[in-house]
């Protein structure tokens, strides 16, 4: 067992990681759809170069859109106290069922707020940008809480064969649901709106641009260590342990996700409803099948 | 809204440059020569070029055509939205000077004549830089935006000729360009 301030010095230094590494990851993100373009692509650090120099410039919101810059607020602050509780719970062993709903809370929470920036904003373009979000939403929010609620359950039967495999379905749709809940393709939110000239973000400037573009990418982290955190970290009997996997499984979660993502067409979010919706009816009837069995 | 240090964001600028393209009536010739700039032949990634879908976004105006009365508005409210450090990249013999319409009752006739507009309605642009060419090639264009972000010096000298073209607001608060060898103008040209 760790003591308390090996702990907190591990959750302190994942949360400092948590925050540093999403914008690196993106960059490599971006070095591998170069690669599969076969082009040189941009530095590893080419999206905090983004941010920062979005940072210093001017920021420019129209008249009636301020609640708009107000929610970009509110979703940097949950991004940021979630990756700082995600962190925690994974550093203390805090991996029942009330911290992990509780993270869970904080990620619907972000993803609410992030559709209303859309609705706030005084450009109809925005809030046409946001129904492409809510339309993904309405069937993917659903898929990965019930994928976390199976993978609660599924612990419950392990050591048995039953529960490594019931594990194993909801993992495997978890993974899904968290791919799809990061904004890329085939439903991808923020890289469609160049093409379709609509979208949430399509009014934000400068600092709010880059509080936005920051907050996303920490929440793709969060989504990346989820699967981590809920299936694997409460076997894992030391904070180092679970601190590790979080930060590799993050790191590698990420990687495939790019590489899937670039071997992907685009999808239309609509089209969303009757194909994830299919996997996951048949994933929870898979899991039901196992569990009777 | 907190002040903008220009000088410090035009640093950030030549590590992350986002650009917005701005047709303002072209024959497309140029636009196309864009997006072959933008295509995975040039990689323009790599020195942190990107496209953008709103001038919100943008740091630097890929602007194409002699500038068409009718786009005129349009163009000056695209411009107006691009937060400061705002920069233009005139790019092709029409948005360098109005190409062979310079002096057409229908345009404005390039750039120049639209920085005038611009610094009378209070719009500042902190940096241009003139691509010519008919289309301006693909190199030139990636060339122009390391020239206006001061990674690489200028290989030629720009020499500047007023074309004998005057602006005029009408009553109605609309902006006319006038040719001044037609009515209502004196011909200056020899
Ligand atoms: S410069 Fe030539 S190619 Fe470019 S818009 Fe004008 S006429 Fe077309």
């Amino acid at each position: 067992m760790d003591s308390t301030p090996v702990s907190a010095s591990l959750a302190a230094a994942l949360a400092a990681a948590s925050f540093l590494l999403p914008p690196l990851l993106d960059g490599v993100e971006r070095k591998i759809r170069a690669a599969i373009h076969s082009r040189i692509g941009p530095p590893l650090t080419q999206t905090w170069f983004d941010i920062l120099k979005l940072w210093s410039k001017e920021a420019k919101l129209p008249r009636g859109a301020e609640l708009a810059g107000l929610t970009v607020l509110i979703g940097l602050s949950i991004a940021l106290a979630l990756a700082a509780t995600l962190s925690t719970f994974a550093a203390f062993g805090l991996v029942g069922v009330g911290p992990v709903v509780a993270v869970m809370v904080m990620v619907f929470a972000l993803h609410s707020i992030s559709m209303a920036t859309g609705c706030a904003s005084s450009n109809p373009f925005a809030t046409i940008g946001s129904f492409r979000r809510v339309f993904l939403n309405v069937v993917n929010e659903v898929g990965l809480a019930l994928s976390v609620a199976l993978a609660l359950v599924s612990r419950w039967f392990i050591p048995s064969w039953k529960g490594w495999a019931l594990l194993g379905i909801s993992t495997g749709m978890m993974l899904v649901a968290c791919f799809c809940a990061s904004g890329r393709l085939p439903y991808d939110i923020h890289e469609a709106e160049p093409e379709l000239a609509s979208g949430t973000v399509i009014e934000l400037s400068g600092p709010l641009l880059a509080a936005e573009l920051y907050s996303h990418l920490i929440e793709r982290w969060v989504l990346a260590a989820l699967p981590f955190y809920v299936s694997l970290a409460p076997f894992l009997p030391s904070a180092w342990a679970r601190c590790l996997a979080l930060v590799l499984g993050s790191s590698g979660l990420w990687t495939l996700f790019a590489v899937t993502s670039a071997t992907l067409g685009r999808s239309r979010a609509d089209l969303a409803l009757r194909s994830l919706g299919a996997i996951y009816t048949a994933s929870t009837i898979a899991w039901v099948g196992v569990w009777l069995a | 809204m907190r002040s903008v240090d220009l000088r410090k964001a035009l640093e950030r600028i030549k590590r992350s440059i986002w650009v917005f393209h701005l047709n303002t009536g072209s024959c497309n010739g140029c636009d196309i020569e864009i997006l072959d700039a933008l295509t995975p032949y040039f990689d323009v990634e790599r020195f942190g070029i990107k496209l953008v879908g709103s001038p919100r976004h943008a740091d630097v105006a890929l602007l194409t055509g002699p500038i068409t009365l009718r786009a005129l508005p349009k163009v000056v409210r695209a411009l107006e939205a691009m937060p400061r450090p705002r920069l233009v990249l005139a790019i092709g013999a029409c948005a360098v000077g109005g190409g062979i319409w310079f002096d057409s009752y229908t345009l404005l006739g390039g750039f120049p004549r639209l920085l005038r507009v611009l610094k009378s309605a209070g719009i500042e642009i902190d940096g241009v830089v003139y691509v010519p060419g008919c289309p301006a090639r693909p190199e030139a264009i990636i060339y122009g935006v390391c020239v206006l972000l001061g990674v690489v010096k200028p290989k030629v000298s720009r020499r500047a000729v007023e074309a004998p073209i005057q602006l005029e607001v009408t009553q109605a608060g609309e902006v006319r360009s006038v040719p001044m060898h037609r009515e209502g103008g004196a011909d200056t040209r020899t």
